[in-house]
């Protein structure tokens, strides 16, 4: 395969972290820039500990990195990891291609065929033509 | 502070089009007489190794669309089974991977549009998000392009994180 993506082991583990709801809160939440836990949990309206749980799957999946703020060591800010990101929406991209690449394939075939009848200045098969129902 | 609503959006169901050059009922013809010309092989488009075989509808009292191994006729995979058909107008059937239980398919929904001389092919996948998040589909697999549709089902609920991802990736 062609893809350059995270092998299918990682990427269930990405999709699973990004499976619930609270963790796509957070994620959602995160774009706008590093946050605290205590901030993270306000906006997914959820206490402290429960945030702090999703946090970690995130961060084990590494979806999300902490940081220290330079001003004070003792403030972590969660921030997006760009990478497993990346992968994911060209991985996404990829699904499409199966209907995309075959409708192409299609076409290809179907505008020769036709310009090979109208080369040869005959009807489309008949067994073909026949075939209004299934 | 109030919890946000809960980040569900809209289906994001797979929708692909394209404009082919030949009038909607010799397509229909085409498209499902000469379905295995043009369905690509390989392991990112066919069902089973060695990624040949055939893939036909066949008719015993309902339509299947089916993907049989060249060799061996009890090796097949039935994909779906047909639940519109509308010469020149629409194709509806559903579709199952290998991997799924007998109770679980997606649809496929094909439109024939006229447009001048030619077509306008709207094809719609829908019901990824019937599976549930633990269906062995999501896990374990090889890395070919059908199983990969399993990120379907997650992607109904991404399509803001997609626009994400895609925005990070411009700003890095």
């Amino acid at each position: 395969m062609r893809m350059e993506n995270p092998a299918p082991e990682n990427l269930d583990l990405i999709l699973a972290a990004l499976g619930d709801p609270a963790r796509r809160r957070a994620v959602e939440f995160l774009k706008d820039g590093p946050r605290r836990a205590g901030e993270i949990a306000d906006a997914a309206g959820m206490s402290g500990p429960a945030m702090s749980r999703h946090l970690r799957v995130l961060r084990k999946t590494r979806l999300i990195a902490e940081e220290r703020v330079e001003e004070d060591a003792r403030i972590k800010l969660y921030r997006l990891e760009r990478a497993p990101f990346a992968a994911l929406s060209g991985w996404l991209e990829e699904v499409s291609a199966f209907w995309g690449d075959n409708l192409q394939a299609l076409k290809a075939h179907a505008e020769s065929v036709v310009q090979e009848e109208k080369g040869a200045g005959k009807s489309p098969p008949a067994r073909i033509a026949r075939r209004s129902r299934p | 502070m109030s919890a946000p609503p809960p980040s569900h959006k809209p289906v994001s169901d797979i929708h692909v089009s394209i404009e082919i050059a030949v009038p909607p009922a010799r397509l229909f013809e085409i498209f499902v007489g000469d379905i295995d010309r043009w369905w690509r092989r390989g392991p990112e488009y066919r069902f089973f190794p060695p990624w040949e075989g055939e893939i036909r509808f066949e008719r015993n009292g309902t339509t299947r669309l089916v993907h049989q191994d060249g060799e061996d006729p009890a090796r097949r995979h039935v994909i779906g089974e047909v639940t519109c058909w509308q010469p020149g107008e629409r194709l509806s059937f559903t579709f199952r991977l290998p991997n799924f239980a007998a109770d679980q398919e997606t649809q496929v929904d094909i439109r024939f549009t006229p447009t001048g001389e030619g077509t306008r092919l709207e094809l719609t996948h829908t019901g990824w998000d019937s599976l549930p998040p633990d269906h062995p589909a999501l896990h374990g697999l090889a890395g070919h392009r059908l199983m990969m549709m399993k990120a379907q089902i997650w992607a109904r609920n991404f399509e803001s994180l997609r626009a994400r991802a895609g925005d990070i990736i411009e700003n890095d």
